[in-house]
């Protein structure tokens, strides 16, 4: 059964969904360049499981996920205008932060290696975008 | 392109009826959250979708959905009525 959040605890959570996984991002580099200490090791289960309950408390229980995954025929002229222009703006937001990664790549003269963590985030990043719009905008969900 | 308010009397009707959201969209074959947005006139309905609401209440179309705010039913009822008794 799906639960209804208010549009301020839906913006909340989508803040601290993705502060979650730039975190995560930031302590797995840390762990790799620096060496796996106790603490990176730890913090890193603690952003996941963050990670994780933000994305069942704002993607999985609204029913955002579902709305954001289903097949046109499953939903109706309103959702599908809905979730048209989530995708719309989605597209955008992820056209912007990749070309910022590239660009900030470029200037710090990092080698831009698409890893594991890299292709996995983006690919978080992109299912959940859509989701994040919807539940970011919309007064009811 | 920037439409138009469409206005309704769906939730008039619903109440009338004594339905919920919930059966009202079973009915009209979409979400009941839909409902809710047609109702407070945040959604303006396909014209599908507004015949199959006109054809759920069984009313003309005009009497549903007008570009207008909606006059109390009350008020167009002693209208049609004044304009039988002349």
């Amino acid at each position: 059964m799906s639960s209804t959040l208010s549009k301020t605890s839906r913006r909340v959570w989508v803040v601290i969904n993705y502060v979650s996984l730039i975190m995560l991002i930031i302590l797995y580099r840390l762990g790799h360049f620096k060496g796996w200490s106790v603490l990176i090791v730890v913090s890193l289960i603690v952003v996941f499981t963050i990670l994780q309950l933000s994305f069942t408390k704002l993607y999985k229980k609204t029913g955002l996920w579902k709305l954001t995954h289903s097949k046109v025929n499953d939903l109706d002229e309103r959702e599908i205008q809905l979730t048209h222009e989530a995708l719309r703006y989605s597209y955008s937001i992820f056209v912007i932060n990749c070309l910022l990664i590239i660009f900030i790549s470029s200037i710090l003269e990092i080698d831009m290696i698409i890893d594991v963590i890299s292709g996995v985030t983006l690919l978080y990043l992109a299912h959940t975008l859509p989701a994040s719009v919807i539940a970011w905008t919309e007064r009811e969900v | 392109m920037k439409t138009r308010i469409l206005y309704n009397r769906i939730a008039v009707l619903r109440e009338e009826r004594g339905i919920s959201r919930k059966e009202l969209a079973e009915k009209i074959g979409v979400n009941f959250q839909t409902v809710g947005y047609l109702e407070r006139c945040e959604y303006n309905p396909s014209l599908d979708l507004a015949f199959k609401i006109s054809e759920y209440f069984n009313l003309p179309i005009e009497f549903i959905f007008s570009t207008k705010p909606m006059k109390h039913m009350s008020q167009e009822i002693l209208e049609l009525k004044t304009a039988k008794d002349r």
